[in-house]
C-alpha cells in the first residue's frame, strides 16, 4: 500500500480496509499535528486536534470528493478543529512555551533555538487565522492556491492575509531590537 | 515606491517562482537608497527566519491512538458507502453529473419496451443514478415512455422528482396538479443545453422544456394524495395520467389503469 496513491488509499478505506486508513494517517500526522501545533499553542491540543481531524476525517470519508486532493481535505478538517479549540479558550498562549525544538546540530542548536523562540513567540501574539496561513506557506510549502483552498477563501484573500500576518511579524521581530 | 508596495514586491518575489528581472528590481532597489536597502534586509531576515520554520516529530502514541479509535468504529461497507460506479459521479461537477444521470438513464430506458404509455418499473441502478443526481430519496420510481422520450417519477413522503428525457428541439409541456392543491417547485434542473420554463398558478405547475429537464416538486397539501399529469409533445397531447403513489400506478384520466 507504500506506494498507492491518496485516492486509492481512500478508496480501500471506502470498501472496508482500516489498513488504508492508518496509512493516510501515518503520511499526514506529522503535518496534521504541526499545524495543529502552532496553531493551538501547546502539544496536549495538539495531539486532541490531531486525533479528532483523523476521526471526523474517517467518519466522513465517504463525503470526500475524490476530484479534490486529499491533503487538502484532511488539513482543512484539521485547521478547524484547531480553530475551534482556540476559539473555546480564548487564550493565546506564545507557542515557544511548549513547542519543543526540532533536532539540530550542537553548533546550531543554542543559535537556532533563540531564533526559533522569538519567531514563535511572534506567531504566538498573531491571530489563529494570519497563524494558519503563515504555517501553511512557510512549514508545509503550500501554494496560494492550496492554502485558499484549506482556508475555504480566494486566493487574494491569502495573498492579502500572508501581506498583512508578515508585516505585523517583522514588526514585532524589529521591535524586540534584535535580529530575527 | 511606497514601503507597502515594496514590502508587497519583495515578498512576491519570495512566494512566486524565480523571475531574474524582478530579482534585479529588488536588487537595484536596494541599493537606491539606504532606507530602503534597510528595510529590504530586514524583510531578508524575516524570509530567512521563516523558512527556518522546521517541524516537530508527532508524538508517537497519536497513530496508535487513531487506529484504536477506528478499530471500535465500523468498517465501512462496501456495499452502503459511497463506492464503485456512484464515485465518479459524485467526483463530477454538477453538468457532468447531470449527463452521468442523463446516460443512465438512456442507458437504463434502452432496455424498456418503448410501446407508447406503458408502464414499466425502474432498474434499481437507474433510481440511485437519479437520486444521487438529484440528491432526493429514491422511492418507488416508475417510469411512463412514449414515442421519442420518457417521463419518469419518484417520490418520497413529500417531494416527487419529475424527469422528461427526450430529443433536444421539441418542445414538451407537463402539468402537473393535484385534486388537494398545494403544489410548489423547489428546484428544476436542466439535463443538457435545452430551454426550460416553470410556471405557477392555481395549485398547477406547468413546465415547458426544450429537451431533457428535471424537476423537483414540493407537494405540500398535495402529499399522499394523487397527481394528474398531462404531457404534450409539440402540441400533441401524448400522456394524461393520475399518479397514485400508493400502488404506484398510473390510470387513465378518463379511468383505464395503465
Amino acid at each position: 500500500m507504500s506506494n498507492a496513491g491518496d485516492n486509492d488509499l481512500v478508496a480501500a478505506t471506502l470498501a472496508g480496509d482500516r489498513t488504508a486508513f492508518d496509512e493516510l494517517v501515518g503520511r499526514y500526522q506529522g503535518k496534521i499535528y504541526n499545524l495543529a501545533l502552532r496553531i493551538t499553542g501547546n502539544t496536549d491540543d495538539a495531539l486532541d486536534v490531531s486525533q479528532a481531524a483523523f476521526l471526523k476525517a474517517y467518519d466522513n470519508l465517504g463525503r470526500f470528493n475524490p476530484a479534490h486532493r486529499f491533503f487538502s481535505w484532511i488539513y482543512r478538517i484539521g485547521l478547524n478543529e484547531a480553530l475551534d479549540v482556540v476559539g473555546r479558550r480564548r487564550r493565546f498562549a506564545d507557542l515557544d512555551a511548549e513547542i519543543p525544538a526540532a533536532e539540530a546540530g550542537p553548533e546550531d542548536r543554542m543559535r537556532g533555538r533563540e531564533s526559533g523562540r522569538r519567531l514563535g513567540a511572534a506567531l504566538g501574539r498573531l491571530t489563529p487565522q494570519y497563524r494558519a496561513v503563515i504555517v501553511l506557506r512557510h512549514l508545509h510549502g503550500l501554494s496560494y492556491n492550496e492554502i485558499a483552498k484549506v482556508v475555504g477563501v480566494p486566493a487574494r484573500t491569502v495573498k492579502s492575509r500572508l501581506f498583512t500576518a508578515r508585516r505585523e511579524l517583522r514588526r514585532q521581530l524589529a521591535a524586540e531590537g534584535v535580529e530575527p | 515606491m511606497s514601503i507597502r508596495q515594496l514590502e508587497q514586491l519583495f515578498w512576491e518575489e519570495f512566494d512566486g517562482p524565480t523571475e531574474a528581472e524582478r530579482r534585479q528590481r529588488i536588487a537595484r532597489l536596494a541599493a537606491s537608497s539606504p532606507q530602503t536597502g534597510d528595510r529590504l534586509a530586514e524583510l531578508e531576515r524575516v524570509a530567512v527566519s521563516l523558512a527556518a520554520l522546521e517541524e516537530v516529530a508527532p508524538p508517537p502514541e497519536l497513530r496508535a491512538m487513531v487506529r484504536g479509535a477506528i478499530a471500535n468504529r465500523p468498517a465501512h461497507d462496501a456495499d452502503s458507502g459511497l463506492i464503485g460506479w456512484l464515485r465518479p459521479l459524485m467526483a463530477a461537477r454538477w453538468p457532468a453529473r447531470l449527463a452521468y444521470a442523463g446516460l443512465g438513464a438512456a442507458l437504463a430506458l434502452a432496455g424498456i419496451s418503448l410501446t407508447s404509455f406503458e408502464r414499466s418499473a425502474v432498474d434499481p441502478a437507474e433510481r440511485g443514478r437519479m437520486a444521487g443526481a438529484l440528491n432526493v430519496p429514491a422511492t418507488q420510481p416508475v417510469s411512463l415512455a412514449f414515442e421519442g422520450g420518457a417521463l419518469t417519477l419518484s417520490r418520497d413522503a413529500d417531494r416527487l422528482v419529475a424527469r422528461l428525457t427526450a430529443p433536444a428541439g421539441e418542445l414538451l409541456r407537463l402539468s402537473l396538479s393535484s385534486p388537494l392543491g398545494g403544489l410548489r417547485a423547489a428546484r428544476v434542473e436542466p439535463i443538457g443545453a435545452g430551454r426550460h420554463e416553470l410556471t405557477a398558478g392555481g395549485g398547477t405547475l406547468e413546465l415547458a422544456a426544450d429537451g431533457s429537464v428535471a424537476v423537483v416538486v414540493e407537494l405540500g397539501a398535495a402529499a399522499g394524495g394523487p397527481l394528474d399529469l398531462r404531457l404534450s409533445v409539440a402540441g400533441e397531447p401524448v400522456l394524461a395520467r393520475r399518479f397514485d403513489p400508493d400502488s404506484p400506478t398510473f390510470q387513465a384520466l378518463d379511468g383505464n389503469q395503465q
